[in-house]
């Protein structure tokens, strides 16, 4: 009998395995149920030319709104942008990361770019006319609205700060709310580069 | 002989005083202190730290003042439903008897106005904060990545 005992136990550990590495899995963002396409749009870069989101396909992007004025929320971003691009390592060239200015009359192409630059070398700044801007902030329901403080900045820019990941047949896939450790979006990156790999 | 009497007892008195437990009024102190590095000049920094209150009285962190910038304020970010962010300067931040208030990424930061050269890992940053009863501390803040 406690011979008997072993290979059901056995079996029924390695059942349990197996099952556990068939659940699909759980993506860390908020994601689409029907992922909608992600509106197109062309800005200027701050390191100079233009860029369209559509030019972008193929690689996932992660797209963010901030301003460099901004001393905590955006830097916090911006940090753990660089550290998914470095954990990613060589396949950090299929992720873009995009840091779209809500304060265009202060943020000049070279701040912007000073900026970004700063946090990692393949980080683009974008910025535009305030129509382009607001209509980019439209399509993706973002809210900036500028507000006059008692403080030495003169002024601050109240904005929406999740991270909004577009997939590489730019699709709206996920979202993150602000302070999502960098390890979940790495991990959800990880595995849509997987998924693509699988339908190659 | 008096003279020996007279300064024995004042040597004890500062002796008791000096070893008395505080019996009231607040007894602060700052902990991991760090100060992120700064995006190039011109720019704005940020310092985060843990204030603890092991006294049996609450305390007021009135202001803040460093030499490395234009201005140092204390400001608090925000989040709404909507994961909209917003920033306040704050005029003044409560230390309860007791408790702690940390300051972190996405709350209360002290935010460094204009600094006056960029903040690289490894820099220092001379901070003094003042409190109501506490009065003025002084710290070195390391300059580190979050």
């Amino acid at each position: 009998m406690k011979h008997a005992i072993r290979p059901i136990v056995l079996g029924g550990l390695l059942m349990l395995f197996l099952l556990a590495s068939c659940q699909p899995y759980q993506f860390k963002g908020t994601f689409y149920e029907d992922p909608p396409d992600a509106a197109d749009f062309e800005l200027t870069r701050a390191d100079g030319g233009r860029l369209r989101l559509s030019e972008l396909e193929g690689k996932i992007v992660l797209l963010f709104f901030g301003f460099t004025s901004c001393p905590d929320v955006c830097p916090a971003t911006l940090g753990i942008a660089k550290r998914i691009i470095e954990e990613l390592g060589d396949k950090s060239d299929r992720l873009a990361f995009l840091f779209i200015t809500v304060d265009p009359e202060r943020d000049t192409t070279e701040k912007l770019n000073t900026y970004v630059q700063n946090f990692h070398e393949s980080i683009v700044g974008l910025t535009g006319s305030e129509e382009e801007l607001s209509s980019v902030r439209e399509d993706y329901g973002i809210c900036a609205a500028k507000v006059p403080l008692k403080s030495g900045i003169g002024y601050t820019v109240d904005h929406t700060a999740r991270v909004y990941l577009i997939d590489n047949e730019r699709r709206l896939r996920l979202t993150y709310a602000f302070g999502t450790p960098y390890e979940d979006i790495l991990q959800d990156i990880k595995q849509i580069l997987k998924e693509i790999d699988i339908q190659r | 002989m008096w003279k020996t009497i007279v300064v024995l007892s004042l040597v004890a008195i500062l002796f008791l005083t000096g070893c008395a437990p505080q019996a009231k009024g607040p007894d602060i102190k700052i902990q991991d202190a760090w100060a992120r590095p700064s995006a190039g000049a011109d720019m704005n920094g940020a310092i985060y730290f843990r204030i603890v209150n092991d006294g049996k009285e609450a305390d007021l962190l009135l202001s803040v003042e460093t030499p490395s910038a234009h201005a140092a304020e204390v400001h608090e970010s925000m989040s709404d439903d909507n994961g909209v962010m917003s920033m306040q300067p704050r005029d003044n931040v409560e230390i309860p008897a007791g408790g702690e208030v940390e300051f972190k990424p996405g709350s209360l930061h002290i935010m460094l106005v204009d600094l006056r050269k960029p903040l690289a890992v490894g820099d220092e940053v001379a901070l003094t904060l003042r409190f109501e009863k506490a009065g003025e501390i002084v710290l070195n803040v390391k300059v580190r990545e979050p």
